[in-house]
């Protein structure tokens, strides 16, 4: 189960540390299912991280694209609400791969894990820049709101 | 644009965030004091986040340095508590300013809060490799280092 660079976390202590109501774990486990990163391992079953971000980050590119394309607030909405929960999730990636850093007693194994944790922290930038992207959207909304359709002549 | 040295969060958000209490909490407080990073607008206490965060870079590097020159047990572990206790905090730091945005604290944009962001996530990656380099300088001493007893011992006798 171990690939050069992923990282797997339990869906069960993911989604307690998320707070995921029944509701949220079902949607979120169709989200995984989707981007093909549930692996099972002696009864657990677990993220792989690598095949989430790679899912996560076309989708917020798509977002974003539709939601310039369209101009449509709605779509702005649901782009910059994605982005921030998917920076928490991030961060509790990240948390638990320190963790998992810190408890690496196998002298082979101190160099990969760091990388590992630099990966992340470069997927989390990359995910912080959907944020600023959004932002700069809602500005350019705002400055040329197109929420309402322009062409009376229809 | 504002400088990022500007960015402050309420500092009992921060104590609270990354679980200090009693003597650790006044300890802390201390250190912050020492590096300039508390600041009053009168009423309330902020934590200056860019001096602060540098301010416990320099003293790991320092740390660090004086850790890659020697052979002592303790200050090798000194070396690998003081980078995996900054390894969590980062964490803390990090869900807490993720939380702070869109900034109301500081007035800034979230173009400049992502310099802000940069900059605590290349020290993350910074304390990840201090990490590294010091449990590799430890298992080097502990495991691969000959001895006499099996217990690590802290002088150059022992080698």
């Amino acid at each position: 189960m171990k690939d050069e660079g992923d990282f797997h976390v339990s869906v069960e202590q993911h989604f307690e540390a998320l707070s995921l109501n029944d509701n949220q774990r079902s949607a979120a486990m169709d989200i995984l299912a989707d981007a093909d990163a549930l692996e099972d391992k002696n009864g657990d079953t677990y993220i792989s991280v690598r095949a989430y971000t790679d899912y996560i980050l076309p989708r917020l590119d798509q977002l974003a694209s539709s939601a310039r394309e369209f101009q449509s607030l709605d779509d702005l909405r649901n782009y910059e609400a994605l982005t921030r929960g998917f920076l928490h999730e991030w961060a509790i990636i990240i948390g638990n791969s320190s963790h998992h850093i810190a408890k690496e007693h196998r002298f082979e194994s101190i160099d990969e894990t760091a990388k590992t944790l630099e990966r992340l922290i470069g997927d989390m930038r990359n995910i912080f820049e959907h944020l600023t992207e959004a932002d700069r959207l809602f500005i350019e909304f705002g400055r040329a709101p197109k929420d309402s359709p322009t062409d009376s002549n229809t | 644009m504002k400088n990022i040295l500007d960015y402050r969060i309420p500092l009992n958000d921060y104590l609270k965030a990354v679980g200090l209490t009693g003597d650790k909490r006044r300890s802390r407080r201390k250190v912050m004091k020492g590096f300039g990073s508390i600041i009053s607008d009168g009423n309330k206490q902020y934590l200056s986040l860019t001096k602060y965060t540098s301010g416990r870079m320099e003293h790991l590097d320092r740390v660090g340095k004086n850790a890659r020159t020697s052979d002592d047990f303790y200050v090798l572990e000194f070396y690998s508590n003081t980078s995996r206790d900054m390894l969590f905090e980062w964490i803390f730091l990090t869900k807490l300013f993720i939380d702070s945005i869109p900034d109301s604290q500081n007035s800034l944009s979230i173009a400049d809060c992502q310099q802000v962001f940069d900059k605590i996530l290349e020290q993350h990656i910074a304390i990840s490799r201090h990490n590294a380099s010091a449990n590799k300088l430890l298992f080097k001493l502990v495991y691969l280092t000959p001895r006499e007893s099996g217990s690590p011992k802290n002088t150059k006798a022992d080698k």
